[in-house]
Parts: C-alpha cells; sequence; structure tokens
C-alpha cells in the first residue's frame, strides 16, 4: 500500500549507522555549450559492509558521475559537484584534499572504471601498472608485487599469466583489459568497490567466474560493492538491494526481490519489460519505452519522466514527485518516486506481460 | 535490396581459413622467449544478404581480430576474406574505398574508438565526407537524422566524445556506421553499454534496417539472449576457431558442443528467485593458451565429455547447416588435416 507521507529524498530514513558509505544529496553538473546539464541532482543513498547495491538506470541519467563524483574524479571544470556529502569512515570524500583521497582511493576504496582506459596507461606494461598500487598501498617488494599481480591476473581468468605480464594494454583483448583494471581494483582488497560495468566485455562463464571472485572477497574481508550494470540478470544473480536512476535522480528503490517481483515506478516497469528473453522471437519487435529522457540542461518542470509515462495525470505536469514509500519489506525499504500509486496495477503487469 | 546485389548466389561475404597470428617478443635479454599469438586460427564461414550471423565466445577467444581482419585492420596471416565473390586480401587502399564504404564496423570499445577531438556532427559526418555521398547542408540535415535514429539528442551535435556517457558514446559509433548506407556492419559489442529499454530500441532498428534495406550483420556480443534474439545463424568461437555453427534456433535449442553447453548453461536470468537455484555447469581444467599449439581440440582439457582421441586429433568442423567440432557430439567429424 502506498503511504502517503513524503520522506525528502535528502534526508536520513536510509542513513544508517552501520553504513561504511553514505551519500547524501549530490548535486553534479557540467558546463556545455547547450548549458549546465544537471547530471545528478540529489541523489542519496547508504552502502554498508559485506553488502552488494547495485545501480541500474537509463543510459546517460548519472550512474557514472554519481561514482566519479565521491572518487574527486568529475573533471573540473566543465564539471562541479555543486553540492552533498560522501562520508566514508567518518570523512566527507567530496570535501577530502586530494592527497588524502589519493590515499584512500586504491586502498580503501577501489575503482573500476567503465571506460578501461581511463585506468590503464597505454605505455605502461600489465605488470608495471599492477605492481604499481600493491608496491605502494601494501608495501611490496618488486618480487612480491611480481608475484601477487600473476596471482591476480590468473584468479581473472587470463591464461599464462606470467607470460602475459610483459605485454601492453593494447595486446590484450577488450574482455581482457576489462580483467585486468579488475585485478588492479582488487589487489589491495579495498573495503569499498565501485564496480561500473565490471563484465560488458566478458563472456557469461568468465562473467560468473568474476562475480564469484567478488562474493569470495565480499566474505572474507566484508567489502561492500557498488555494483553499476546493465544487465538485469547479473544484478538478480548478486545484488542485495538496487537503486534505480532516471535524469540524474533515484527514482525506485527496494531490495532485490521486491524489485523485480513489484516495481512500482513506471520506468522501473518499462525497462524490465524491455529485457529479451533467451526464448524470444526473432519475429516480434523488443519492447521498448518510447521516446526520449529529457535533456538535463533544461529545467525540468513536472516529473521528469512524464513525457514517456504511460500513468501519468495532470499531477505530473506540475509536480515533482519525491521518493516515498511503496511499503518497507525486510530491512530495505521500498520507495518510489511517482504521483501515480500502482500497488493495484500488478495484475494489468503481469495481463500485459503474457 | 540493394542495386549492388550482382549476383545472388555468392554471398556477400565470405571468410575461408582465415588466420590471424600476432608475433611476439618476450623475456629478458637473458631469456628471450619468441611465439605467436594465435588470435584467429582457421576459421570459415559465409554471411549471405540479409542475413545476421552471430559470433559468441570466450573472452580472448578471437572475434574482434576475426572482425578487424575482415575490413582489413589486421593484416591476415592466411586465408581469404571475399566482399561479393572479390577477395580484398593485400587490397590497395585506392582500391579497398567502395570495399569500406560497403562493409561498416562498429567498435567495441565506444571510449577508444572515437576521435576525441572531433564534435559528434564531425564524427558522424566523415564517412559522409570520405565516400563524398552528402555536403554542406544536406550533410548536417543527414547527420541530425541519423542521431535521432539512434536516440542522441540533435542539440549535441556541437559536444565532443568525453561529454556523453558510455551508451551515448556506443551510440555515436553506431550511426557512424550507419551513415554511409552500408550493405555489411560488422558489430563488435554493439549494445553492451545500454540499458535494456534503449538496446531494445537499436536491436530494433537494426532488424528494421535489415528488413528495408536488406543489410548484413555480424553481431559480435557476450549476451546470449541479445543474439537469439537478433541472429538468423550463430558462430560460437573458442581459441580462434569456430566450435560449432548453427541456426540460432537448433543452437538453443539443442547444443553440440559442450562448450556451448556450459556457455548457455551460465547465462544469468533476470529472476533472484531463479538465479538462486540455478545450476552452471562449471568448467575446471587449465584454460588453454593461445600462444601454445594444442595438437587436439583446444577444449580438451576443461571439456566434460571427453575421450582420449580429444587430446592428440583436432576435429573439423563439418559442413553441415548444424556443425560441431567435436569428436563425441558430431557424427561425421573428420581429422582436420590443415593445421599445423
Ligand atoms: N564532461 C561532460 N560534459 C558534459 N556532459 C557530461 C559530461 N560527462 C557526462 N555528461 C553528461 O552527464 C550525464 C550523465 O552521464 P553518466 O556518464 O553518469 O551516465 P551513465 O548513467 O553512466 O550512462 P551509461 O549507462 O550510458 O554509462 C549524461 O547525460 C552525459 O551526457
Ligand atoms: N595487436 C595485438 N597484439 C598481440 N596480441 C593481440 C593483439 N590483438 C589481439 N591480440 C590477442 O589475440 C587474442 C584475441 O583477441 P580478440 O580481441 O580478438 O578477442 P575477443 O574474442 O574479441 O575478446 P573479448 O570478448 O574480450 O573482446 C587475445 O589473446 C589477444 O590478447
Ligand atoms: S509521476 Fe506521473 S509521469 Fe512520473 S512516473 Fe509517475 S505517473 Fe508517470
Ligand atoms: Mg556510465
Ligand atoms: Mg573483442
Amino acid at each position: 500500500m502506498t503511504q502517503t507521507e513524503s520522506t525528502p529524498a535528502t534526508t536520513s530514513s536510509e542513513s544508517s549507522d552501520d553504513a561504511i558509505l553514505s551519500v547524501s544529496d549530490l548535486h553534479v553538473s557540467f558546463k556545455t555549450d547547450e548549458g549546465m546539464v544537471r547530471a545528478v541532482r540529489g541523489v542519496s543513498f547508504d552502502v554498508r559492509a559485506g553488502e552488494t547495491v547495485a545501480i541500474v538506470g537509463e543510459s546517460g541519467s548519472g550512474k557514472s558521475v554519481t561514482n566519479l563524483a565521491m572518487m574527486g574524479l568529475v573533471p573540473k571544470p566543465p564539471g562541479n559537484v555543486d553540492s552533498g556529502k560522501a562520508m566514508f569512515g567518518g570523512r566527507d570524500l567530496l570535501t577530502m584534499s586530494d592527497r588524502n583521497l589519493q590515499d584512500i582511493r586504491g586502498r580503501h576504496i577501489a575503482m573500476i572504471f567503465q571506460d578501461p582506459m581511463t585506468a590503464l596507461n597505454p605505455l605502461m606494461t600489465v605488470e608495471q601498472q599492477l605492481t604499481e598500487m600493491t608496491r605502494l598501498h601494501l608495501s611490496l617488494t618488486r618480487q612480491e608485487a611480481r608475484k601477487r599481480a600473476v596471482e591476480m591476473l590468473g584468479l581473472v581468468g587470463i591464461t599464462a599469466p606470467e607470460k602475459r605480464l610483459r605485454d601492453y594494454p593494447h595486446q590484450f583483448s577488450g574482455g581482457m583489459r576489462q580483467r585486468v583494471m579488475i585485478a588492479m581494483a582488487l589487489s589491495c582488497e579495498p573495503e569499498l568497490l565501485i564496480a561500473d560495468e565490471p563484465t560488458t566485455a566478458l563472456d557469461v562463464t568468465i562473467q560468473a567466474q568474476i562475480m564469484e571472485l567478488l562474493a569470495d572477497l565480499q566474505a572474507r574481508k566484508g567489502t561492500a560493492i557498488v555494483l553499476i550494470t546493465h544487465d538485469l540478470g547479473v544484478v538478480a544473480g548478486v545484488a542485495d538491494r538496487v537503486l534505480v536512476m532516471y535524469a540524474g535522480r533515484i527514482v525506485e528503490r527496494a531490495d532485490v526481490r521486491t524489485l523485480f517481483a513489484n516495481p512500482q515506478h513506471p520506468y522501473t516497469i518499462g525497462l524490465l519489460g524491455s529485457l529479451p528473453n533467451i526464448e524470444s522471437n526473432r519475429d516480434e519487435p523488443l519492447a521498448a519505452i518510447p521516446g526520449q529522457p529529457p535533456d538535463l540542461s533544461q529545467p525540468i518542470v513536472g516529473c521528469s519522466f512524464r513525457d514517456r509515462c504511460p500513468h501519468r495525470f495532470e499531477r505530473c505536469q506540475t509536480d515533482d514527485p519525491v521518493l516515498t514509500s511503496r511499503g518497507a519489506l525486510e530491512s530495505e525499504p521500498h520507495m518510489a518516486a511517482c504521483h501515480a500509486d500502482l500497488t493495484n496495477a500488478d495484475a494489468e503487469h503481469a495481463e500485459a506481460q503474457q | 535490396m540493394s542495386e549492388t546485389q550482382t549476383n545472388t548466389d555468392t554471398p556477400l561475404l565470405s571468410v575461408r581459413d582465415l588466420k590471424v597470428h600476432f608475433p611476439f617478443r618476450r623475456g629478458s635479454l637473458l631469456n628471450p622467449q619468441k611465439g605467436v599469438i594465435r588470435a584467429v586460427d582457421g576459421i570459415s564461414f559465409d554471411i549471405a544478404r540479409g542475413e545476421t550471423l552471430g559470433l559468441v565466445g570466450e573472452s580472448g577467444c578471437g572475434k574482434s581480430t576475426t572482425a578487424r581482419a575482415i575490413i582489413n585492420l589486421v593484416s591476415p596471416t592466411s586465408g581469404d576474406v571475399k566482399v561479393d565473390g572479390v577477395s580484398i586480401a593485400g587490397m590497395s587502399d585506392a582500391a579497398m574505398l567502395p570495399y569500406r564504404r560497403r562493409v561498416q564496423m562498429v567498435f567495441q570499445d565506444p571510449f577508444a574508438s572515437l576521435n576525441p577531438r572531433m564534435t559528434v556532427g564531425g564524427i558522424i559526418g566523415e564517412p559522409l565526407v570520405v565516400h563524398s555521398l552528402a555536403r554542406g547542408r544536406d550533410r548536417k540535415l543527414e547527420v541530425l537524422r541519423l542521431m535521432e535514429l539512434v536516440g542522441l539528442n540533435p542539440r549535441f551535435l556541437n559536444r565532443y566524445p568525453h561529454e556523453f556517457s558510455g551508451g551515448q558514446r556506443q551510440r555515436i559509433g553506431i550511426a557512424r556506421a550507419l551513415a554511409v548506407q552500408p550493405d555489411l556492419i560488422l558489430c563488435d559489442e554493439p549494445v553492451s553499454a545500454l540499458d535494456v529499454s534503449i538496446q531494445a530500441q537499436i536491436i530494433n532498428l537494426l532488424m528494421d534496417l535489415q528488413q528495408k534495406l536488406g543489410l548484413s550483420y555480424l553481431f559480435i556480443a557476450h549476451d546470449l539472449a541479445v543474439v537469439r534474439h537478433i541472429a538468423t545463424r550463430v558462430g560460437v568461437m573458442y581459441l580462434g576457431r569456430i566450435a560449432e555453427l548453427a541456426t540460432a534456433e537448433e543452437l538453443y535449442a539443442g547444443p553440440k558442443h559442450p562448450y556451448t553447453e556450459a556457455l548457455l548453461s551460465a547465462v544469468p536470468v533476470p529472476d533472484p528467485e531463479l538465479a538462486a537455484k540455478r545450476q552452471r555447469i562449471v568448467l575446471s581444467g587449465e584454460v588453454p593458451s593461445p600462444d601454445v599449439y594444442y595438437p587436439g581440440c583446444a577444449f580438451a582439457d576443461r571439456c566434460p565429455v571427453k575421450i582420449e582421441r580429444c587430446l592428440t586429433d583436432r576435429p573439423a568442423l563439418p559442413n553441415k547447416k548444424h556443425a560441431a567440432a567435436c569428436w563425441v557430439r558430431e557424427e561425421d567429424v573428420q581429422l582436420d588435416q590443415r593445421s599445423v
């Protein structure tokens, strides 16, 4: 049942004490020729030790920028973190000095980038890149670091790792580069791992192997994982909780089972409805959400999804919906930012799926 | 149907016994090592007009290298690539030009494959300039049309690649490939950075263009549900070779090769209840290395159904509709004579 009292996205129904990362009301914008692009417009979430929080959502909705901002990696200019907090170990990552942030990056927080070449230097061998971190952060000797590099490459499924240490990134396939980056991120066993599309270039067997590797680290070290992915199969398999982003905001959040079984935001419903099925018929076009996301350089009035939404009504044109509770399940509240009450639309949705 | 279609019997693309080996020199001065990486090690397939061949397989098995060899971005070590019956291996750049228009590629890495110093308008319009297809206002209108087609806001015409998200960049690459109205597009993981809704839009677009214009695709992807939907036939690669080739229906309904079986069993299911119950075939054993020559089947060490022969004799891919290179699962397999 929908409760109508609204929970402002900025406060802390979610800020639990055991969170190792707590992001609140993050705003990030970019200066462009077309004006200020508001890429992230008030994002708040928590991540607890040992859990996996998945972030899914529309291409361009601000998933990468949210996480780059926490790591102090939004290019400034043209980018700017306008406001917000990202508390990690009692300190705010957003106001920390570059030096302190550098100490934390790699050692305590590691990131797997969506673009492998952000992390990999084309002029350095795979060995140099893999050993740099462990020598710096774990004070390993050259020998030890090399051994660790071989071990890590083996764990991410690179065959004959000793032989391939001397290769340069361009000598690796797309998926191999991605795995080198994963090996780099994991080699210092961070407390928080931010993985931005870590398996896009991996086949399903290696993907499963990598996911097991992450689960193992999580079990041993209590590592918290923020997993950004378009692969809803991976989300279903490994996430504890899911955040759905649209146009720079979180529009729905729930534990993973609730999200798949009972999505409440029309965007989430459309997204789940667009999934190709392994048994799907070639003759029928795939369902897709019609229309385009709003231009983030223009002010958004009302709901950002309204032009594409099958459930919209007058209020959606004028009022900006905030996250409201849709009933809590277990520990995780289920929230959606939508004026419509779709709790009873379930049956219709199920029918439409048939 | 395109006018260039001269002879309907010859396939649009024909790849025969293609090999791409990368020689390497590693090791130290005292302990030098030389060898070759057998990225692509003898593969053959055809793509007919209006057909989509899906290409799947383990990361590093040679899919991208195959596509790059087809457009001559890397030179094949041996073998032949024919477009409309004409061999393009060793062709001069000038002679290649018309083929470059007819065969386009969408590159795997949307970050590295776009020129960072060009605006989106420039990137998408460049092939129109190179092939003298449109100029001035016409070109701009065409670029705007293409942007709209792939779901990019035309207002972003003058932005640079780094101002876009991963999935937005991927769509710039697709728009660029479509610009010159090619006959064949080699799509290397073209939708991997897109959310499923935009992915559905792009796949519907590609299939729609295929219907209207008779386009053909080589479609490399790791998402087996996407391949199932878009491909008419599917090739499964393993360590530089094709392990199984079949129509999409047959392959998914009854995979023959044990590697295909393992691959299909590992497809993640978008349902947390089912995911928890899933059993996947976990492969154990040594993962083969592309710089080693294996006399037998490259999959043998990890194969759950191998027999003795698999370790010593290499099975050839039979020439039939649903073919697997496997001594156990395929009936009339021959010894692969060509490979050394
Ligand atoms: N340097 C920049 N200048 C201007 N706009 C930018 C810049 N970087 C990102 N953006 C914009 O910010 C928005 C959010 O981008 P972001 O990369 O976070 O998307 P995303 O959710 O990660 O998408 P994807 O799933 O496609 O990777 C996009 O609309 C993008 O165009
Ligand atoms: N320029 C190169 N020099 C040396 N080796 C290379 C080069 N390009 C590719 N390789 C090697 O060839 C093999 C096949 O690479 P390729 O990029 O074709 O794989 P892929 O099937 O596309 O993999 P992925 O799914 O990870 O993208 C890999 O072992 C790779 O390291
Ligand atoms: S608020 Fe209105 S327009 Fe927005 S998602 Fe809900 S029903 Fe649709
Ligand atoms: Mg991104
Ligand atoms: Mg590749």
